[in-house]
This record gives C-alpha cells, sequence and structure tokens, in this order.
C-alpha cells in the first residue's frame, strides 16, 4: 500500500491546500513545482510512517503538516548538497561559459563589467543595508524583505530607500550612466 | 536608473555567477533565517550571502515558502482557551455597559479609528486590510486572531494599509490599535473576514 492510499481523505485535502499555499507564496520567485511536489511527497510518507492508518492520522494538525513540510525540505536540501558536493564545481565552470546570449563579444564584456561594478558599489554599502538591497534586488518587495527579518515594513522600506539611493550615488560617481543599465 | 534596470543587472550576475558551494552556510543557517532564530547579526550575514549565491537562493525560497504557507498556530490547551473566552466576554460586557450608559466621557472625546476593510465577507490571499488615520498616531498595530483567540498574525505600520499575504485559508477576527506618545492605544472594534481556498 502507497502512503497516498493510507492517509484519509482529509488529510489529503490540507496536504494538497498546503501545496497550494506553498506554490501561491513562492510564485513571484519562480520556485519549482517540482520541489514542492518533492515535499509534499516526503511529507505523506513521513506522516504514514509516524502515524500509520486510522484515528490518529486523521487528528494531524496543520501545524503538525507544516513542520513536517519545514524538516522534509530541510533534509531534501542536505541530500542534495550531498549528491553534489563533488561535481557542483565541474557544472558551475562549464556553465558559465555556456550561457545563451544574444549579445556581441563587446557587449557581454561591458555587461559584465557593468554587472562587477553594480556589485562592488552593493560590497561598500553599510553591512546592515547590504542584504536588504540585494533582496530588492533578487526580486523581494519591501514587505517581503520585512517579513523575512522581523521587521516593521516602514522600517525595511526605510533601509532599502536609503541603500538604493546610495548604491545610485556609487554607481554615478563611477561613470556608470542610467541609460546603461536602462 | 531604473529600479527595473538594476534588478535586471543584478539577477544577470547572479544567473552567470559559479556558486562555490564551500562559502555557502549551512542549511541549518538558511533555516533559522526563515524561522528568524539565532542574533539578526547572524541572519543579515547569512542573507547577504543568499541573495547573491545561485545555489542558495532557491534554497531559501523553499523554506521561506513552506514557513510563510501556513503561520503556525501553537495548540493552545481547552482551558486556557475556556479562560481566555470568558475573560473577553467580561471584557466586552463592561466596555458595552460603559459606552450604552455614557459615562465614559475619555472614550466618546477620542476620535474613532474604523476599519474600512474588509468588513465580513469573504477574500482570497493576500487581503488588503484598510482603516482611517487617526490625528497624532505615531503608529498602527495590525492584529490578526483566529476565531479561538490565537494570534494568527500581527505587524506595526505607520500606514492605514497592510498586505497581508501570510493568512490559510479560514476565518479571522482582525483589530487595529492606534499608538500614541502617551502610551495609551486607542482600539477600533473588531470585523471578520475569510480567507478562501485559491
Amino acid at each position: 500500500m502507497s502512503p497516498h492510499d493510507s492517509l484519509s481523505p482529509a488529510l489529503e485535502a490540507t496536504l494538497a491546500r498546503y501545496a497550494g499555499l506553498v506554490r501561491q507564496v513562492s510564485q513571484r520567485h519562480g520556485l519549482s513545482g517540482n520541489d514542492v511536489d518533492e515535499v509534499m511527497q516526503a511529507v505523506r510518507i513521513r506522516l504514514w510512517k509516524a502515524l500509520g492508518e486510522g484515528e490518529r492520522i486523521a487528528e494531524v494538525k496543520p501545524f503538525y503538516v507544516r513542520q513536517a513540510a519545514m524538516s522534509a525540505a530541510l533534509d531534501m536540501i542536505r541530500q542534495r548538497r550531498g549528491r553534489r558536493e563533488e561535481p557542483i564545481l565541474e557544472t558551475s565552470a562549464a556553465s558559465i561559459g555556456s550561457v545563451p546570449t544574444h549579445a556581441g563579444p563587446g557587449d557581454q564584456v561591458e555587461q559584465s563589467e557593468v554587472e562587477a561594478m553594480v556589485g562592488r558599489a552593493i560590497d561598500r554599502s553599510p553591512p546592515r543595508r547590504q542584504p536588504v538591497v540585494r533582496m530588492y534586488l533578487a526580486g523581494y518587495n519591501s514587505t517581503e524583505i520585512a517579513g523575512v527579518f522581523g521587521w516593521t515594513e516602514a522600517k525595511a522600506r526605510n533601509l532599502l530607500y536609503r541603500g538604493l539611493a546610495e548604491l545610485r550615488d556609487c554607481l554615478l560617481a563611477a561613470g556608470l550612466t542610467p541609460e546603461t543599465l536602462g | 536608473m531604473s529600479d527595473e534596470g538594476l534588478r535586471r543587472t543584478y539577477q544577470g550576475m547572479i544567473e552567470r555567477r559559479g556558486a562555490d558551494r564551500s562559502l555557502c552556510p549551512p542549511a541549518e543557517r538558511l533555516h533559522e533565517l526563515v524561522t528568524q532564530s539565532g542574533s539578526e547579526d547572524a541572519r543579515l550575514a547569512v542573507a547577504n550571502h543568499v541573495m547573491a549565491c545561485p545555489r542558495c537562493l532557491p534554497e531559501f525560497e523553499l523554506l521561506r515558502s513552506v514557513n510563510a504557507a501556513m503561520p503556525e498556530r501553537k495548540p493552545v490547551s481547552r482551558w486556557l482557551a475556556l479562560a481566555a473566552s470568558v475573560a473577553l466576554l467580561l471584557a466586552t460586557g463592561i466596555i458595552g455597559r460603559q459606552l450604552l450608559r455614557g459615562r465614559d466621557d475619555v472614550l466618546r472625546e477620542q476620535p474613532a479609528i474604523r476599519l474600512i476593510s474588509p468588513l465580513e465577507g469573504q477574500f482570497s490571499a493576500p487581503v488588503t486590510l484598510t482603516w482611517n488615520r487617526v490625528p497624532d498616531a505615531l503608529q498602527y498595530q495590525v492584529q490578526i486572531l483566529t476565531p479561538d483567540g490565537g494570534k494568527a498574525y500581527q505587524a506595526t505600520t505607520p500606514d492605514t494599509t497592510l498586505v497581508v499575504s501570510a493568512l490559510a485559508p479560514g476565518q479571522f477576527i482582525w483589530q487595529i490599535s492606534a499608538e500614541y506618545a502617551t502610551g495609551v492605544p486607542l482600539r477600533s472594534r473588531p470585523s471578520r473576514f475569510t480567507i478562501t481556498t485559491p
């Protein structure tokens, strides 16, 4: 019997709803749906192994599902890191050279110089603002940044505002024009 | 230099960056980052690495999504829940009597803080909470409770609107407290809303 067969319909509904919420939260940041499926399957197996069938599995609380999912996600990350430990450097080195691009060689050099300037400018900003600016540039908004650090949205917005202003000043001082970044 | 241009450049930089995993923090540090455990300085340092690492970023996003999808609701003992309900009923009764009899001049003189939206009804997450501004308030504390009185969400903001995405489907009660320099808050009446399954 597979874990799927032995879970109660109510728990299956809880798992499905939870997986939908995880996807919804991560939707803006391109998390792979396969990763979420893998975690949820691991949660099913854990619940099945820990609780078996019948009444106990029907009494599983939502917060327990989340704890099981967090534990499963952590294990998945550890396992992947373990598997990739050796080949990861080769893969990364190979993938750098094979990045598909439509730009010519000159454009590539210029783009890499611009990226290096942005990286250096962030590195020079105060330590507390660096992660805030990086998170924003990676696609997170001030509400999400505040949520990660347990701050008010106003505090995150304030740090972000100052950090971005410093970054722009630094790039302008380095000779990077607004047109260069588009 | 637009935000979009900066984001494009930064994300291009991350995509092309090779990842030396020997520099990556252990998975446990990512867990501490998303669960807000450990010192803030340590979490800021981890976040600084994660946001520049093409390997750690998807791992962080997976943990963040798993953590944020359902607010942790610790089980409340039945006696504690019963005691909280009785206390809430008593407090509501006392305040209601005072208001009806018009004896509390202080309360009547204060400006009213009113919830604008949502007022009853069903919504899908994220839900946008809106209330009116009251003079001299320094900031507003937003409290969202489950029907049994458990804390589902809490935040403080100087604005009069807040987007809340971290709510699982279910019924909620929300209330705003305006905070003043005097330290005496002004509370709105609570209102209910329901988050539906997407």
